[in-house]
């Protein structure tokens, strides 16, 4: 291998193709290197099907969530990353507020992108810990449908456990 | 989207898996539709393969010199600010128990003696269920170990574990030969056939199990003995061993104290000496192959500690009969963390972070908690029984 001729090495070199990604939500384009791209899955699958256009919608994710989810993958493309920028470039990435990162998860989650959906749902929980039951309530979207008494039964199941509880 | 993204797919699922234990229990208060989703097996499945941090110590009492089991349990959270040593954590049993064993959240215990007719309870103190079964050979010396594996047995439809008492039998208990015949035998409960068997399994040991009984690791159990060996039981193979320690306590000048736990998914066997604090993993079983994990002498832990030891070589060196009490006693070890008792206190010393903190007097526990304690290392779990 070490004694191939270098022509051949150059001759053998693949073109670059590129992709284009387009925000449905505010018609943001963005060109991609393929293999930067392709680390979503669910966009390999439409180049692999020949599904794949020039230009690749992608509906519910705005611009701003969409260009940081390029940037992860960019990140994740570069073989001479040492896992320890990564880990650092993945924590400025997730380094946003609550609502951010939840149209970061759901966008991992529709581009079936793996390791972007690990580290924003493990930022998610670390952001909700700590928070008051009424703040992730508004958060998540959820109702509180207990009546005082029934919460009170509820947090009388552990009773034990809650002492000292934040 | 925020409205509807926690109805619609199974991230939230993920996220919250994430949290631990004592998170989630507040987090089920949010809604009815969080606390039945909290509440599911294979959320609870899901969730454990997230570590979960020791959150305290179960304390209990014995007499030294009178057959009586003592009734009280107490609960040390680990982080005492603000949280109190608990002392009701088992009043949802239908009576008193003696603690006998603990793994991944759930805790093996048995009635306390006298008892009309005595059972063993598996219990999940944090969601107070239980489970009760008969006691085959009840028995006040035997010993218990509890044998749960919620990875190798999934928890999707039920929650299956296995009970291993221990007997001691002396063929000729007269005789105080060295060559008597002393051996071991197994009786195995399994909740999934509801049944005990005795193993055709014996161990000759002429050692006695002491302190830290019943060990869980990697399938096996581990009992420490007074000699210089572990009894180690892999149950499900019903093999038994005996694992000789990495050093042999008659190296030393005075009398040191052991304890074993787990840490990592791997045995630890840790010893206070005048040589200082070490703790060694148990790598092989088979060729008992120990590794030297953390080492301390009893100086440099003093000078790093100041506001709580003092002179602690000396009263270490000084001990020089089993029958004297120990100034330094570890207790139990789990995940980094040591439990134990220096003179009148009990702290918790981490040995990554090499810190030493105190968690409670000796008085908070009890009159009689200074003598050979049961101690049980805790994590919770959302583990349901039944």
């Amino acid at each position: 291998m070490a004694s191939a001729p270098e022509n051949e090495k150059n001759a053998s070199a693949p073109e670059k193709k590129t992709l284009t990604l387009k925000s449905m939500i505010n018609n943001e384009e963005f060109v991609v290197d393929e293999h930067v791209a392709l680390q979503s899955v669910t966009i390999k699958n439409m180049v692999d099907s020949d599904c794949a256009g020039d230009v690749i919608p992608v509906p519910t994710i705005s611009g701003e969530i969409l260009a940081l989810v390029i940037e992860y993958c960019k990140n994740h493309a570069n073989p001479s990353a040492s896992e320890d920028d990564l880990k650092k470039a993945d924590a400025g990435i997730v380094a946003k507020d609550i609502y951010t990162l939840i149209d970061l998860v759901l966008a991992a989650n529709f581009l079936d992108i793996k390791g972007l959906l690990e580290v924003t749902s493990q930022k998610i929980a670390d952001s909700i810990k700590d928070l008051p039951h009424q703040d992730v309530r508004e958060i998540f979207g959820v109702e509180n449908d207990y009546t005082p008494e029934e919460e009170a039964a509820v947090r009388a199941e552990h009773d034990w456990a809650f002492e000292g509880f934040p | 989207m925020e409205e509807i993204w926690f109805a619609i797919n199974d991230i939230p699922m993920d996220v919250l898996s994430r949290l631990p234990v004592k998170t989630l229990l507040g987090l089920k208060c949010v809604s009815k539709d969080w606390h039945r989703l909290i509440s599911e097996r294979s959320f609870i499945r899901h969730q454990l393969k997230r570590a979960e941090p020791v959150s305290g110590f179960f304390f209990q009492e014995r007499f030294q010199w009178c057959d009586d089991d003592i009734k009280a349990i107490s609960y040390i959270p680990v982080k005492m600010e603000g949280s109190e040593v608990q002392h009701s954590v088992f009043n949802f049993l239908p009576e008193s128990v003696v603690l006998s064993a603990v793994s991944n959240g759930l805790i093996c215990c048995r009635s306390c003696f006298p008892s009309p007719q005595p059972v063993i309870y598996v219990c999940n103190p944090l969601n107070k269920e239980w489970v009760t079964f008969p006691w085959s050979t009840p028995d006040k010396r035997s010993s218990l170990g509890l044998a749960f594996d919620p990875f190798k047995d999934p928890i999707d439809k039920s929650t299956d574990f296995k009970v291993v008492t221990i007997h001691q039998t002396a063929s000729d208990m007269e005789v105080e030969d060295e060559d008597k015949d002393s051996y071991l035998t197994f009786d195995i409960y399994s909740s999934k056939t509801r049944t005990w068997h005795r193993s055709r399994e014996m161990c000759h040991c002429h050692h006695s199990l002491f302190k830290n009984k019943g060990i869980f690791v990697g399938g096996a159990l581990y009992w420490l003995t007074d000699g210089d060996q572990i009894l180690m039981f892999d149950v499900q193979n019903e093999l038994s061993w005996l694992v000789t320690v990495p050093i042999p306590l008659v190296q030393f000048d005075s009398i040191p104290e052991m304890c074993i736990g787990e840490s990592e998914g791997k045995l630890h066997y840790v010893l206070i000496s005048e040589g200082g604090l070490h703790v060694w993993v148990l790598e092989d079983y088979l060729d008992f192959t120990w590794e030297l994990k953390y080492s301390i002498s009893l100086d440099e832990m003093e000078k790093e500690n100041t506001e709580f030891l003092c002179n602690i070589q000396q009263r270490v060196e000084s001990r020089m009969a089993v029958d004297t009490t120990p100034w330094m006693d570890p207790l139990a070890f789990k995940d980094s963390l040591l439990f134990m008792r220096v003179a009148a206190r009990i702290y918790l010393f981490n040995f990554e972070t090499r810190k030493l903190e105190e968690l409670c007097t000796l008085s908070m526990l009890g009159p009689n908690s200074i003598i050979s304690p049961i101690v049980l290392p805790y994590s919770m779990s959302l583990i349901p029984l039944g």
